[in-house]
């Protein structure tokens, strides 16, 4: 296998998303507890 | 210039020649003997060209982080594929999420850690293996050993050889997800899905293949 076949197999095999996350990692970990929230119906605990 | 078309291979023959990159942190340089890593111009190790092992070189950095930045090449030469990837496992599906510095990578993987029910895999490292192609679930963490393990051997300047497969703990990976320094704004979390083509160029960036061989084999 070469990186070429590398890329194309993961590019046609797995799901692939652009992910837009806030700057900075107070509001980066609200947004994920946010998005928890809205997945799972629950929030995480923290720590 | 007209892009499109319907094979991938005729629409890379028709992009333009990529920028010549900017002098890194980080350059590699293809000699006979092997490739060599120079840390801003200073000769730091040389793998050779099978990728079987590292030697010393010089420089007075931390030889367990110089094995680390070592290890994702040794293993894209010996045809075992990695990518620059944090991941987690949430449930039963294996995420990664890809980008280079300041992406945002270690940090969504340091908000996610918090939450009950995730495995954290990988912070920067994800190795691939298996037919299909899955996760190496624990492949970090072997080659973080890997790097502590033989770190003086590589500061004497003996010849260490890579680090081994991880064993059996592959996972299908269920989305890779790409982050983008320039998509760092809002104050929420949003996923688009990308078209084959783009994950296909995103994907060949974020698979170590700075050392200039189209194969990794």
């Amino acid at each position: 296998m070469n990186v070429v076949d590398l890329a194309r197999r993961l590019a046609t095999g797995v799901r692939a998303k652009a992910l837009t996350v806030p700057l900075g990692l107070g509001p980066l970990r609200d947004a994920v507890r946010h998005r928890f929230a809205l997945q799972f119906g629950a929030l995480p605990p923290l720590p | 210039m007209e892009l499109w078309s319907p094979d991938p291979d005729d629409a890379i023959r028709m992009l333009p020649p990529p920028p010549s990159p900017e002098p890194g942190v980080l350059d590699w340089e293809r000699r006979a003997e092997g490739f060599l890593l120079r840390e801003r111009g200073k000769e730091i190790l040389l793998i050779d060209p099978s990728g079987r092992f590292v030697t010393r070189r010089g420089g007075s950095g931390s030889p367990e982080l110089c094995l680390k930045w070592a290890a994702p090449h040794m293993r894209m030469l010996r045809n075992r594929p990695v990518i620059h990837a944090a991941s987690l496992r949430i449930g039963r599906d294996l995420v990664a999420f890809c980008g280079g510095t300041g992406s945002g990578k270690s940090s969504i993987h340091r908000s996610f850690r918090e939450a009950a029910g995730i495995v954290k895999c990988s912070e920067d490292l994800l190795p691939l293996g298996g037919e299909p192609l899955m996760a190496e679930e624990a492949g970090e963490e072997a080659i973080r050993r890997w790097a502590r393990e033989n770190a003086a051997r590589f500061e004497r300047g003996d010849r260490v050889d890579g680090p081994e497969e991880a064993g059996p703990t592959l996972q299908p990976l269920a989305c890779v997800y790409f982050l983008d320094p320039a998509r760092r704004t809002g104050r929420t979390i949003s996923a688009e899905p990308l078209e084959p083509i783009d994950a296909f160029i995103l994907h060949l960036r974020n698979s170590f293949a700075e050392l200039g061989r189209g194969s990794c084999g």
